[in-house]
């Protein structure tokens, strides 16, 4: 087994999954658990764990890949963290006024207040879709391999989605 | 085929996602119907929108911390998938089977409270193991028998997710529990994770033929042991994770009944994961070259509860590095009196010959803050953020904690606010605060507080503080009393970061915080002193109920209301008078002269009551000239006493004190206050110092005695000993004759070692 063409095989891999999907992987980490400190080390396990795979596999469905870990190491943080029973909405509002994170601020600012601005109304199925399509720039195959929902099924997310995000931009135009 | 406004198909057209001839199809029903044109137009334009505006957000970006940690794994070989970190022989693979039997049924929730952020803690001692040829045994051994013991059945796919984690966990606290044995310090960020634990993920991007073999023997064997019914309790299992080898080790050894043995254990069990900042002794310095000496007050005691702990409960010595010979000095309270003038403090300076080092002599500079009444105090916001991870369940962790908190529950008042904050296995808002008066309330959530699951909480830390925040208190103490065994995982992992939000809370919002150690085997020191020192409150380590009750009631007071903050003191040194001095602790508060007076500069906070000791040692001028810095582009290079001094002032003094602090209300950009005090040696030996001086020097001394420090001097256990016993004064709290029982342990302890 050539061990260093698999090492450099293994490098590029990392190196791509940082340069080409760093970045929008930490905001979709973060706009499921809502924690950006925890977000970034989501992010950061999910690229250790690509250091366990076989380049060869994972190599042409890098981004389904990365996704997918990330999303599933995410839900398992909510799912331990449901516990949390005194914890009504009300509170985490607040909570997360409170959380320092620029891409929120940005969101919150008004100038920025637009399309991108109402994402967080929209239920969190169609609002998950929606940013792997945009943000990470998937299609709705890979979307349906990293969320485990039939295609037909995503279309339809997006659609509503996308829908509901230009009545509320209408409505707030009014 | 009709199309109305629902179809999806108009966002996959205008998304370009139907294929060829859907597309042609489309668009040929799109012709006769112009009103669906404008609806794709109209999404066209919110998807427009929405890829511009995802663009034009921010980039993220790992830390740099982050980043570093994974670019370090690129020199690890992985071999194929399923490679597992060395499993200890000792805790057996029969015991592997049962912890995985035990997980598989308590389901993934509990263990991967456990194991999930602590699993974060790994260094990368996993995979140095990798190699080793045992570990291919070991793995076959694994892997046999995981599969014997489940491959009657077949998976089923609910299982399989609860499965894979429980499993991937499982690994973990294997490593981990390697980790501790194998005695390596964790690392001080949380950011790394033993890369090479196995994948039982699949996501259907294909694994290797072995790893999804392995995957269908796990699902079936939790499949199979539900059905089985074994019925482990938790109990059990908590006691097949990482300390079962140390108490099993510890048991044989007592079986045994040789001390040494135990000693021997006892040192691998409690160093096992501890960790210590380094700390160095000053040296000896020459007031010709450095004149000033300046440091930050401190009035953290955890060191001396710690020490006590290594010497009373674990009959050893306690490593150097735990040992802050001020926090043992300041341990004690002392007869300053407060002599109530201008400022929140007194000052009280005593010289006497040093008992160690004959011709030297020693200075004793103490502070005594002024006392706030235990019913006079003001009203008090306190937040407890309680760790409740798996390993607080000892007696000396989370009960002993919980005792203290109802000592402390039972002197509030209605005026006061408390409210309880966990973090690990389960982290939340425990008791939304509530006032001080409804103790019976107070009390039952208290006692329901549980330890269970992994370390690991959301946000647990910030909370507190919002909390804090949502009920502050103009004028009053508003607190974060944080209470853990060493786990730090309260929701910020970056530990740059976690100092910096409790730094910031400090300064903006008034809000401090107070640290409070556990338990042995697993204390994060240095962690918990810097914290505790950011947060402009203390770190106590609190090792009995006694102490719990000393520092949450007796203490209260001084614990909970500062009179002064950022107190610094800088001693200016006359060359006439002292040939080189040296000053005993304070190792890592010492600041440069020139910070003094720099007031963005943080340094300690005094609480009311508090009294601080600072003792310096000094060398008689002339005699050997320490430190003489010697360059042969010096003009004059003999140094004749009239050239040394020539540019000195004509004074008899000693030394001189200043003292700089704030008020607790003043803001970063205020002024400091300050004040001076000169002091002329008396000349005095120490045969005739206060009581007090005496058992100050006896627990400088000791401390020396305890990092084996290079300017102990003559010091030994008799002389402390004399020091202590004609020291002892009054004692009204039996602390001082405890001291004495230490140092007689500590000698013991020596003499065994010869």
């Amino acid at each position: 087994m050539a061990n260093n063409e698999n090492q450099n095989d293994q490098e590029r891999l990392i190196d791509r999954a940082i340069n080409e999907y760093e970045s929008a992987l930490i905001n979709y980490a973060n706009s499921i658990i809502r924690d950006s400190e925890r977000a970034k080390d989501v992010v950061q396990e999910t690229l250790i764990k690509l250091y366990g795979q076989d380049p060869e596999k994972v190599s042409n469905s890098l981004k389904s890949w990365l996704f997918t870990v990330c999303r599933n190491r995410c839900f398992d943080i909510i799912r331990k963290e449901k516990r949390m029973t005194n914890m009504d909405d009300k509170k985490i509002e607040i909570i997360h006024d409170t959380a320092d994170d620029p891409g929120k601020a940005a969101e919150r600012s008004d100038q920025r207040i637009q399309i991108l601005g109402f994402l967080d109304k929209l239920p969190d199925n169609q609002k998950e879709v929606i940013r792997l399509k945009f943000e990470g720039d998937m299609s709705y195959k890979e979307i349906s391999q990293v969320t485990n929902l039939s295609v037909s099924n995503v279309g339809f997310l997006i659609h509503a989605g996308i829908k509901k995000l230009r009545g509320m931009l209408t409505d707030q135009a009014i | 085929m009709k199309i109305n406004s629902e179809d999806p198909r108009l966002t996959a057209y205008a998304l370009g996602e139907l294929d060829q001839n859907e597309v042609e199809e489309f668009e040929q029903l799109l012709d006769k119907n112009s009103e669906l044109k404008s609806e794709i137009d109209s999404i066209k334009g919110a998807i427009d929108s929405l890829k511009q505006e995802f663009d034009n957000l921010p980039k993220e970006e790992l830390s740099d911390e982050q980043k570093q940690s994974l670019l370090s794994r690129k020199n690890i070989i992985v071999t194929k998938p399923s490679t597992f970190s060395k499993i200890s022989r000792w805790t057996g693979i029969s015991a592997a089977a049962a912890c995985f039997i035990g997980m598989g049924i308590i389901g993934y929730d509990s263990i991967k409270k456990e194991t999930d952020q602590e699993s974060m803690n790994f260094t990368t001692v996993g995979q140095s193991f990798e190699k080793d040829s045992q570990t291919q045994s070991l793995k076959d051994e694994y892997k046999l028998d995981m599969e014997k013991t489940v491959e009657p059945l077949l998976g089923r796919k609910e299982a399989k997710e609860s499965i894979k984690s429980a499993k991937e966990d499982k690994k973990r606290s294997f490593t981990q529990s390697l980790a501790k044995k194998r005695n390596v310090p964790s690392p001080r960020t949380a950011n790394t994770i033993a890369a090479n634990t196995i994948e039982p993920e699949d996501y259907q991007l294909g694994l290797s033929a072995q790893s999804q073999q392995l995957n269908q023997s796990i699902e079936s064997g939790e499949v199979f042991l539900k059905s089985a019914s074994a019925a482990k309790s938790l109990d059990k299992i908590e006691a097949t994770k990482s300390y079962s080898k140390q108490k099993t080790l510890e048991e044989n050894a007592l079986a045994k009944g040789s001390i040494s043995e135990i000693q021997k254990l006892s040192e691998e069990a409690s160093i096992n994961n501890e960790q210590y900042g380094a700390y160095y002794d000053s040296p000896f310095v020459s007031p010709l070259q450095e004149p000033l000496s300046t440091f930050a007050i401190d009035v953290d005691t955890a060191s001396y509860s710690n020490v006590r702990r290594y010497l009373g409960r674990q009959n050893q010595l306690p490593p150097e590095d735990a040992v802050r010979v001020e926090e043992l000095i300041n341990y004690f309270d002392y007869d300053y009196p407060f002599t109530g003038d201008k400022h929140p403090f007194s000052v009280h300076l005593e010289t006497a010959s040093s008992p160690w080092k004959p011709g030297n002599r020693l200075v004793r500079i103490g502070l005594k803050a002024k006392e706030i009444k235990t019913n006079k105090r003001p009203p008090s916001n306190l937040i407890f953020l309680i760790d409740c991870s798996g390993s607080m369940r000892n007696n000396d962790k989370l009960p002993l904690l919980k005792q203290s908190c109802i000592s402390l529950v039972e002197n509030l008042t209605e005026d006061d606010r408390i409210g309880i904050v966990t973090y690990a296995g389960g982290a939340g808002i425990e008791l939304d605060p509530v006032h001080g008066d409804q103790k019976d309330k107070i009390i039952k959530v208290i006692n329901n507080l549980r330890s269970g699951g992994s370390t690991n909480g959301e946000g647990g830390i910030r909370i507190a503080y919002d909390l804090a925040k949502k009920n502050f208190i103009q004028d009053g103490t508003n607190r974060i009393i944080i209470a853990t065994d060493g786990d730090f995982n309260v929701g910020i992992s970056d530990r740059s970061q976690l100092i910096k939000l409790v730094k910031d809370r400090a300064d903006k919002d008034n809000i401090y915080l107070t640290a409070l150690g556990f338990g042995e085997g697993n204390i994060k020191d240095h962690n918990l002193e810097q914290i505790a020192n950011n947060g402009n409150g203390e770190y106590y380590y609190i090792d009995s109920i006694k102490e719990g009750k000393r520092v949450l009631v007796d203490k209260m007071s001084s614990t909970l209301v500062t009179v002064a903050k950022d107190v610094k003191i800088q001693v200016d040194f006359n060359p006439r008078k002292v040939g080189s001095y040296r000053l005993i602790g304070y190792a890592n508060r010492r600041m440069k002269a020139e910070d003094f007076r720099n007031d963005k500069k943080d340094a300690g906070e005094i609480g009311a009551g508090h009294t601080i000791t600072a003792i310096y040692e000094i060398t008689p001028p002339g005699a050997s000239d320490q430190n003489k810095v010697k360059s042969k582009y010096k003009k004059t290079d003999d140094n004749k006493a009239e050239n040394k001094y020539s540019d000195l002032i004509d004074s008899e003094e000693l030394l001189t004190v200043f003292l700089r602090y704030k008020n607790p209300e003043d803001k970063i950009k205020d002024n400091a206050n300050e004040f001076v005090v000169p002091l002329t040696d008396s000349g005095k030996g120490w045969e005739k110092s206060s009581l007090d001086f005496r058992f100050a020097s006896a627990v400088a001394g000791f401390g020396m005695l305890l990092r084996n420090s290079e300017y102990a001097g003559d010091i030994n256990c008799e002389l402390i000993l004399e020091l202590a016993s004609e020291g002892i004064g009054k004692d009204k709290n039996g602390l001082r004759k405890e001291f004495i029982e230490l140092v007689n342990k500590a000698k013991q302890i020596k003499e065994l070692g010869k």
